[in-house]
C-alpha cells in the first residue's frame, strides 16, 4: 500500500531541487581605492534563466561581472556557484563584452576554438569539436576568413560561439548587442533567446537598453545609485512570440515600472 | 580593376622620373658642364659596374654575410631582450632608461673601438651590425607588447589562460607588425654599418672597396659600388615588405 506521507515528502524534495539556486552573488561590497563602487549586491539565478541588469552607466554593472567571472576580489561577500564558493576564481563562467574581442590574426575557426586551445587542447581536435556549431550559429563556409570580413551580426555570432565553447554553465554578456544597428540587434535578440533555450544557458545581461531587458529576461534587476545598489526586481512573464510581446500593453507596464525605479 | 590601372601608372610615373634623372646627368656629363673625373657620367659607372662585376660581387658577398649574420643575431637579441622587458618589470625599469641612453652613443664612432678591440675579421663588423640592429626590434616590440588591448587579455583570463598563453595568443601575434617596422628600420641601416665599419680596416668588403677605389681616384666605380650598396638595401627592404605581407595574411582581407 502507498504511503502517502512518502509522496508528500518525495514531492517537497523535488521542490527543495528545482528551487537550489545555480548562482548565488551575497552581499557583495567592491570598492576601487577609497571609491565605493558597489554597495551589499544580492543576486540569484536559477538554472536555465536569463536575468539582467539594467542601469545608468558608471553604476558598476561591469565590476559586478568582473568579480563574479573572478577577475576581482570583492572587498566583502561571496559568489556561489551550486552552492560552491567561486569568489576570486576565473574559469568558471562565459564572459562576453560589448566589443566582439576576435582576434584579428586569427580565422574564424581557431578564434571560436580558443577557449578549448586555452584548455590545453591541441589546435586540430579543437577545431573538430568547433565545426558541428558553424550551421547552427549561421557561420558556415565562412570558418577560414578572418573577422575583418564578417559583418557585425556575424562577428557577434562568433563571439557568442566562442563563448558558448567554453561550455561554462554561465553566461555573463556585458552589453554584447548595443554595438550593433537595431534591426540586426532585433534578429539577435531572437536568436540569442532560441539558443539559450535549446542549450539551457543560464545568461546574466548587463544593458542600459531597458527594452532589450525586458524582452530577453525572466527576471530584471534595476541597478542606480553611487556606490550602486540593487534597486529593485522584476519578474518578466512573456506571452506569445517577441514581436507581439514588444507592442503589449503589458510590454510598456513593465517598462514604465523599471523607469520609476531608475 | 581600376585599382591595378592606377598602381601600373604609378609604377610608370616612378620609372620614368628615374630615368629622366640618369638623362639629365648624363647630359651634364656629355655637354661638360662637370668634369668627368668629379662627376662620371651614367655610362661610365654602368662600364665600370660591368668590368669590375666580379670582384665587386666577391666583396659584395662578405658585405651580404655579414649584414644577416649581425641582422639574424641583432634580431634574436632584440627579441631576446623585449620579451624579457615585458615579462619581468624589473628587467623593464633597469634596462630601458639604459636603452635609450646607449642610443646617443653614435654607432660610428664605436666603429674603430671595435676594430681595435675585436681585429680586422668579421666579427668587429657583425658585432656594430648587431648594435645597430637590436635596438629598433627591441623598441617596437616591447612597444607592441605593452599595446596590447586589455580586454583581449581580460577575455583570455576569463578562459583561464596563463601569463604564458596570454603572450602567444595575444600579445605576440598583436605584435607582428611592430617588429616589421622595427626590422624595417634595422635592415636600412644594416647595410650601411657594415659598410661604415669596413672603411675602418679590413680584408675584405664593399666598404673596403670603396676605400681602395677612392686612393685610386676612380671615381666612376666608386659610383658603382655606392649603387650596388642602395640596391642591396632596396632589395633587403623590399623582402622584408614580401616577409610583413606573408606574417600578415589577415591584412588583405581588411584592406577589401
Amino acid at each position: 500500500m502507498e504511503n502517502p506521507d512518502v509522496q508528500y515528502i518525495n514531492c517537497e524534495m523535488q521542490d527543495f531541487k528545482e528551487n537550489v539556486m545555480k548562482l548565488e552573488v551575497k552581499n557583495i561590497n567592491a570598492a576601487y581605492g577609497d571609491n565605493e563602487v558597489l554597495q551589499d549586491i544580492n543576486i540569484y539565478m536559477k538554472d536555465g534563466e536569463f536575468i539582467s541588469l539594467v542601469g545608468t552607466s558608471g553604476v558598476g554593472k561591469t565590476t559586478l561581472f568582473n568579480i563574479i567571472a573572478g577577475l576581482i576580489m570583492p572587498q566583502n561577500g561571496d559568489i556561489l556557484l551550486d552552492s560552491e564558493n567561486i569568489t576570486g576564481k576565473t574559469g568558471f563562467v562565459g564572459y562576453m563584452l560589448q566589443k566582439d574581442m576576435l582576434l584579428p590574426y586569427k580565422t574564424v575557426i581557431d578564434n571560436i576554438a580558443l577557449p578549448i586551445v586555452i584548455g590545453k587542447e591541441n589546435k586540430k581536435s579543437a577545431r573538430q569539436k568547433v565545426m558541428p556549431y558553424l550551421e547552427e550559429f549561421g557561420l558556415k563556409g565562412y570558418e577560414y576568413k578572418y573577422p575583418a570580413s564578417l559583418s557585425g551580426g556575424m562577428r557577434q555570432r562568433a563571439a557568442f560561439l566562442r563563448t558558448y565553447m567554453q561550455k561554462r554553465q554561465i553566461m555573463l554578456l556585458d552589453e554584447p548587442f548595443s554595438a550593433i544597428d537595431s534591426i540586426t540587434r532585433a534578429n539577435l535578440h531572437e536568436w540569442y533567446s532560441d539558443i539559450a533555450k535549446r542549450h539551457k544557458l543560464s545568461t546574466i545581461l548587463i544593458t542600459h537598453d531597458i527594452e532589450e531587458a525586458i524582452a530577453l529576461s525572466d527576471r530584471v534587476y534595476i541597478m542606480s545609485g553611487r556606490p550602486g545598489k540593487i534597486k529593485g526586481e522584476i519578474k518578466i512573464s512573456r506571452q506569445g512570440n517577441l514581436n507581439e510581446f514588444l507592442l503589449s500593453a503589458n510590454f510598456l507596464n513593465y517598462k514604465r515600472q523599471i523607469l520609476d525605479m531608475l | 580593376m581600376k585599382k591595378k590601372y592606377q598602381s601600373i601608372i604609378d609604377i610608370l610615373f616612378h620609372v620614368l622620373l628615374f630615368a629622366g634623372f640618369i638623362l639629365l646627368w648624363q647630359m651634364l656629363c656629355m655637354l661638360k658642364i662637370l668634369p668627368e673625373y668629379m662627376l662620371p657620367s651614367p655610362l661610365k659607372v654602368l662600364q665600370a659596374f660591368i668590368n669590375d662585376f666580379t670582384l665587386l660581387a666577391s666583396h659584395a658577398k662578405v658585405t651580404i654575410y655579414e649584414t644577416f649574420a649581425g641582422l639574424i643575431i641583432g634580431t634574436a637579441l632584440g627579441f631576446i631582450l623585449a620579451v624579457s622587458m615585458d615579462c619581468f618589470g624589473w628587467v623593464y625599469k633597469c634596462l630601458y632608461p639604459l636603452l635609450i641612453v646607449s642610443q646617443t652613443i653614435p654607432t660610428v664612432a664605436l666603429a674603430p673601438l671595435l676594430v681595435l678591440w675585436l681585429g680586422y675579421g668579421v666579427t668587429p663588423k657583425i658585432t656594430l651590425i648587431v648594435l645597430i640592429v637590436f635596438f629598433p626590434i627591441a623598441a617596437c616590440l616591447i612597444d607592441g607588447f605593452k599595446s596590447a588591448d586589455k580586454d583581449e587579455i581580460r577575455l583570455l583570463e576569463t578562459m583561464g589562460a596563463g601569463k604564458f598563453q596570454i603572450f602567444y595568443h595575444i600579445k605576440l601575434p598583436g605584435s607582428i607588425g611592430n617588429f616589421f617596422s622595427g626590422l624595417r628600420i634595422s635592415v636600412a641601416y644594416a647595410v650601411v654599418g657594415a659598410v661604415i665599419s669596413e672603411w675602418l680596416g679590413g680584408y675584405k668588403g664593399l666598404g673596403v672597396y670603396m676605400t681602395r677605389v677612392k686612393k685610386s681616384y676612380s671615381y666612376d666605380k666608386m659610383f658603382a659600388v655606392i649603387f650596388l650598396i642602395s640596391l642591396l638595401s632596396l632589395l633587403l627592404i623590399k623582402l622584408v615588405d614580401l616577409a610583413n605581407k606573408a606574417a600578415m595574411p589577415w591584412r588583405k582581407e581588411e584592406i577589401k
